[in-house]
């Protein structure tokens, strides 16, 4: 069984600098595996061990084409890895991605499983498994909490609101997991070096048929950092009782709850 | 020259960081400083992580690590504020790699990688500090058994871990460079008292008094070969102070940078403190002291990974970046004013627990006996 997971790399917002002007850079940022999707390659490391490989899947521009980047991922777990490296993918849209990636996924055949972290640390659009799965033409769900594999399907929790589902999909199938549906593990020196020696292949989207390279679906005309609204800075003193009650009241005086 | 990292210790780093930041936190160290209690949970997030594998032979389950990158992960826990958070105990464990037994080794090497504190070092007496050859406590061999007597202090985590590493002086050799030996005695025998003694800083690590009263021990305690064990303890105490170096390198950038900010953002007189002249004389001057405590531990790590002989650079790192390194804490204190004499105010823990330094592990005084004794030697 060969589980794939969707990695993407990406600045760190914690580095975004925004300007008087509200302009958002992010030149100086580190670069590294989106927070969410290192839970996807925890869920995917987990699951393997019973029954298979996990190939991850990382498509970006040429800057995520180092050794770096791959020793990153592969330290978290994975058997080997796939990198669809093209300039063409410079500010992708979601659409962008998923093409490219589903494209990956094909050229890799023999897929049962894909899994993707619920959105991307810089961008949160929460779109790109889904269109993944849409593509490949599989059953897609988000929001799962937990995944097992129970032979020719799996059987996953979903979160909605207040309740859990529990569903019985059969395979294959792409499923985006919640942040906390497994904690990612803290790579050590040996998984550090192990990784060293995994294999990886690099893609052109050119490698992988007409449909991984589409084009974008939408321009992005600006982006602005939102005005934070001025805090209040109150402080409830008393019991955690007493507390507890001033701050709704002062939630209710506001009109927020 | 290249000072960049290799992929493999910028990633050891990262995944380093989210370790810290996931199990030790301000919150989590300030509360160990304020009940004086040991960084348990964390040692074992330490263990369970891997890093305490780190930096001994694959055969005992551990994975090689070079100088520079057990320097690097001591700077971090200290940058993180935690006071000898990562290095400490490798380096004692080292000691029993190269001299102690097999059944030594996987002792302690168990313990270590459990995440606990397999034992503390007992050297320091009463009577003998700075001047270890004033040592009284003797091991005296009787029917088959060795007999301890004397007692220690300043033993930090005496009482937490399960071994002490001893050393004693048999006190009729005339020679005592030759007269020690270095002994690994379960702490719970009879005989042994251990007194904690009450100290203003380091709280996550109790220091104690430590009274051996005709302890019997087995032989095969001894680590290595009797009167060699003061030869034994020189063997690492180079790369000790290039790790205590390092922590003060942590630690002072965390006290700069909490200062750096406060500059930015305090007001007086209408303006930042940071605008101020002499506010930014302090910081240049910090940043300053910071880069050359960071190339001294770096050179002495790259030094001891090159193989090339440390002759004084580990007593000179260690005493520049300790002096340095308080002086830093206490231009950021400075730069604090009140708040930061508050227990709130990170800074003041780091000020008192970078103090301390100058003395534990070596005083200023004797790292500069070391280093101007060799000079005239060199010169004469
Ligand atoms: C936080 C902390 C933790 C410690 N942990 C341990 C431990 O785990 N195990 C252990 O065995 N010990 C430990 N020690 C003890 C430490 O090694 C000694 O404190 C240190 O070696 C100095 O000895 P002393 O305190 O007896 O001072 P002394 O030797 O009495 O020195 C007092 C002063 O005189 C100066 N002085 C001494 N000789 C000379 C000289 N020849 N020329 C000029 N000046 C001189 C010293 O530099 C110092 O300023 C610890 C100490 C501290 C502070």
């Amino acid at each position: 069984m060969t589980i794939t997971v969707l990695c993407k790399w990406c600045p760190d917002t914690e580095d975004l600098e925004v300007g008087s002007d509200g302009s958002i850079s992010f030149e100086r940022a580190k670069w590294s595996i989106s927070e969410y999707d290192r839970v996807a390659l925890e869920v995917a490391t987990s699951l393997a061990t019973e029954v298979g490989e996990v190939v991850a899947v990382v498509a970006g521009t040429s800057i995520i084409d180092t050794s770096m980047t791959r020793k990153s991922v592969l330290s978290r777990g994975p058997d080997r890895l796939v990198m669809v490296v093209d300039d063409r993918l410079a500010e992708a849209d979601a659409r962008q991605s998923a093409s490219a990636l589903a494209g990956a996924i094909a050229r890799i055949g023999d897929v049962d499983l894909v899994l993707c972290g619920a959105g991307s640390t810089d961008l949160f659009a929460q779109q790109v498994g889904i269109q993944v799965g849409e593509r490949l033409g599989w059953p897609t769900l988000n929001e799962v909490a937990s995944v097992h594999l129970t032979g020719s399907s799996c059987r996953v929790e979903r979160r909605v609101v207040d309740e859990i589902d529990t569903l019985e999909v059969a395979l294959p199938v792409a499923l985006a997991v919640t942040a906390d549906a497994a904690l990612p593990r803290v790579p050590g020196m040996r998984e550090i070096l192990a990784a060293g020696k995994k294999p990886t292949v690099v893609w052109s989207l050119d490698d992988l048929g007409p449909p991984a390279a589409v084009d974008r679906a939408s321009q992005v005309v600006s982006t602005v950092a939102r005005s934070h609204s001025t805090r209040l800075q109150v402080l409830f003193e008393g019991s955690p009782t007493e507390a507890a009650a001033q701050l709704v009241g002062a939630l209710r005086h506001e009109s927020l709850v | 020259m290249d000072f960049s990292l290799t992929d493999e210790q910028q990633l050891l780093l990262d995944s380093f960081q989210e370790l810290l930041d996931r199990e030790c936190s301000e919150s989590y160290i300030a509360e160990l400083d304020r009940t004086h209690q040991p960084a348990t949970a964390f040692n074992k997030a330490l263990s369970e992580a891997g890093f305490s594998s780190l930096g001994f032979p694959e055969e005992y389950g551990g994975t090689p690590a070079d100088a520079l990158t057990l320097v690097l992960l001591a700077e971090k826990a200290a940058h993180q504020g935690l006071t000898n958070g990562f290095g400490g105990a490798l380096l004692q464990v080292r000691d029993i790699l190269m001299f102690g037994s097999e059944e030594q080794k996987k002792t302690v090497l168990a313990l270590y990688q459990a995440g606990e504190s397999p034992f503390s070092l007992c050297i320091t007496e009463p009577g003998a500090g700075s001047d270890d050859a004033g040592m009284t406590t003797t091991a005296t061999r009787a029917d088959g058994k060795v007999i301890i007597n004397g007692s220690k202090t300043f033993i930090t985590g005496a009482q937490e871990a399960k071994y002490g590493l001893v050393l004693t002086r048999d006190l009729e050799n005339p020679h005592p460079h030759r007269a020690m030996s270095m002994w690994l005695i379960p702490m719970d025998l009879p005989g042994i008292t251990i007194h904690p003694l009450e100290k203003f800083a380091w709280n996550n690590e109790e220091f104690n008094e430590v009274f051996f009263d005709h302890v019997e021990v087995d032989p095969s305690t001894l680590v290595g070969e009797e009167n060699n064990g003061f030869l034994q303890l020189m063997k690492n105490f180079e790369f000790e102070r290039v790790v205590i170096a390092a922590s003060v390198l942590g630690q002072a950038q965390a006290a700069f940078e909490d200062a750096a900010r406060h500059a930015a953002t305090r007001k007086q007189f209408g303006q930042p403190i940071g605008d101020f002249q002499l506010i930014q004389l302090k910081l240049t001057n910090m940043a300053v002291k910071l880069e050359n405590i960071r190339n001294l531990v770096y050179k002495s790590a790259w030094m001891i990974d090159a193989g090339q002989p440390l002759k004084t650079m580990a007593s000179m790192t260690k005493l520049y970046a300790t002096q340095a390194g308080f002086e830093i804490a206490d231009d950021a204190l400075q730069i604090f004013g009140g708040i930061g004499v508050t227990a709130d105010a990170r800074i003041s823990r780091l000020w008192r627990d970078m103090r301390l330094n100058r003395i534990g592990g070596g005083t200023d005084e004797m790292m500069i006996h070391t280093v101007g004794r060799q000079i005239v030697k060199d010169f004469g």
